[in-house]
């Protein structure tokens, strides 16, 4: 199934959820941080979708805000999707996916240890790659360290 | 009956057995393994973070260095990325030879595997025995791109130089070669009883959790999928290449070995078949800016690696930099499932049965 599709189906089934094909990407589908759970449950449970398969998640910073992607695919039907989530910069929370896809566990880590995003219910949010007395989060464009110097752009 | 206590033992981060730094937190029942806690990033350099500062062709190096025991495999998945990014079109025999190369990595990946888990299950001698093999590989990538572990042979749109005079026949040589030595492995390590016994059943992953926790390539393959991305999504030119996607059913240790040996047959074919079709050609598409600025986008792209799937997801600003690349890297997910599929074992099968993910912890921490 391709994306708008997929995105009819999820509208036509589940009208509660708040989601639009995202302009950044033709690819992708954007949410409201409060239907993530609702959506990727039934993305994963629907007959015609069933999206098994949780491939990854990962933050992205663009500087007035903070994206979440996450990509979904089904091997059942051999069709993926990506879904983002917007969430304010100061304050980045959304609602964990670990209920559904044990895997998300680890890559929620990620997203919080390099990022500073808060999954809301996930069962051990902590450190993961980074040191756990590490201060700020590396991965954001603002980010400073003494070690980290921008090379000059060139021309 | 005494009442033993629970201990906790730390395996790692400096261990001959973890495949690299991995540490373990073990709590152990006397021999029996209750719990396991991984703890990663011993090895984390953030390529990620890097990848900000340097332009698209500067960062090729440094994709050797996420997984160096199949550095072709890494550079290839950025390669394609940025290629998909910002619409460059690849040469055909740059393709071809690209393919030779990944599936001669993934041949030298699982050599290198099948020694490190022949060690661990107490056989020395198939440890030499892969090593020599593997050393042929290093020979016809050392003679193509001068390097034997980090070989930065890929480029944006082709492949640095073309193949070396007398590479063909050197290949072919190869091949011929190794053939009956897959032969020599299985009759004396796979079919050996003391392998099977220590294989067989030990450390079981079923396919649901195999999903859900995203394992990936042959270890899923193992649980009884056939899925490889290969076939079922194929990328470069491997819907030309006729090859078989070898499964198992019952997910334990000996099926993830029993997988890639046959993986390996499979690797030689494709590389026989993709020598066939070489034909002469340009190597690299001409006229690419060493400033390469792709559109303003995204990107998501997923090959096969050695180990599963290996995924890039590039997002451009329009300026040389990347704005944000990240690495799907499959050893990351498996290590995430081992506390699932090690929890009961024996502490001497534990070794056995995580090193049978063939883990490689520079790609885990990235």
């Amino acid at each position: 199934m391709k994306v708008p599709e997929i995105l009819n189906r999820l509208k036509k089934e589940k009208p509660e959820i708040c989601a639009s094909i995202s302009p950044e990407c033709a690819l992708s589908i954007e949410l409201d941080g409060d239907s993530l759970l609702a959506a990727a449950a039934f993305l994963r449970d629907d007959e015609e979708l069933s999206f098994d398969f949780l491939n990854c998640l990962f933050a992205v910073d663009c500087v007035d805000h903070l994206e979440v992607l996450y990509i979904l695919h089904s091997y059942k039907l051999n069709h993926e999707v990506t879904l983002r989530v917007k969430l304010d910069r100061d304050s980045p929370e959304v609602e964990s996916l670990s209920s559904l896809y044990q895997g998300a566990d680890w890559h929620e880590r990620e997203a919080f240890d390099l990022f500073g995003v808060t999954f809301i219910h996930h069962p051990d949010l902590r450190r993961i790659l980074m040191p756990d007395d590490w201060k700020g989060y590396p991965m954001r464009r603002d980010y400073v360290h003494e070690n980290l110097i921008r090379r000059p752009e060139s021309s | 009956m005494h009442d033993i206590e629970e201990f906790y033992l730390n395996m790692g981060p400096q261990h001959p057995s973890t495949h690299g730094v991995l540490k373990l937190v073990l709590k152990m029942d006397g021999e029996e393994v209750v719990e396991i806690k991984p703890e990663i990033g011993f090895l984390h350099r953030s390529l990620e973070k890097i990848a900000e500062n340097r332009t698209y062709h500067q960062y090729i190096p440094y994709t050797d260095r996420l997984d160096y025991v199949t550095s072709m495999t890494s550079n290839l998945v950025y390669v394609t990325a940025v290629e998909k990014l910002a619409g460059i079109a690849v040469p055909r025999r740059a393709e071809l030879i690209r393919i030779i190369m990944a599936e001669l990595n993934r041949i030298a990946s699982h050599l290198l595997w099948l020694g490190a888990i022949s060690l661990e299950t107490g056989a020395t001698t198939p440890f030499l025995y892969v090593f020599r093999e593997r050393e042929y590989i290093l020979d016809l990538f050392e003679m193509t791109c001068g390097a034997r572990l980090t070989y930065n042979y890929m480029r944006i749109g082709g492949v640095s130089q073309d193949l070396p005079p007398g590479f063909r026949e050197k290949a072919g040589d190869f091949l011929a070669y190794f053939r009956p030595c897959i032969k020599e492995y299985e009759d004396l390590l796979i079919n050996n009883i003391i392998f099977q016994q220590r294989t067989r059943g030990i450390g079981v992953l079923p396919l649901d959790t195999a999903i859900s926790y995203g394992v990936t390539g042959p270890s899923l393959r193992a649980s009884g999928l056939r899925w490889d991305l290969r076939k079922n999504r194929p990328y470069s030119l491997y819907q030309e290449m006729e090859f078989e996607v070898p499964v198992r059913s019952s997910g334990d240790t000996l099926d993830r070995v029993l997988v890639r040996i046959e993986e390996m047959k499979q690797s030689c074919s494709i590389i026989e078949q993709a020598i066939e079709k070489l034909r002469k050609g340009e190597v690299r598409t001409p006229g690419i800016s060493m400033n390469l600025r792709p559109p303003e986008g995204e990107v998501f792209v997923r090959t096969e690696s050695p180990r599963g799937e290996i995924g890039c997801y590039i997002r451009s600003d329009g300026s040389p930099k990347p704005w944000r690349i990240k690495f799907r890297t499959p050893s990351f997910s498996h290590v995430s499932v081992l506390p699932h599929v090690l929890k009961g074992l024996l502490i001497a099968d534990l070794v056995v049965a995580a090193g049978s993910f063939d883990i490689v912890l520079p790609e885990t921490d990235r």
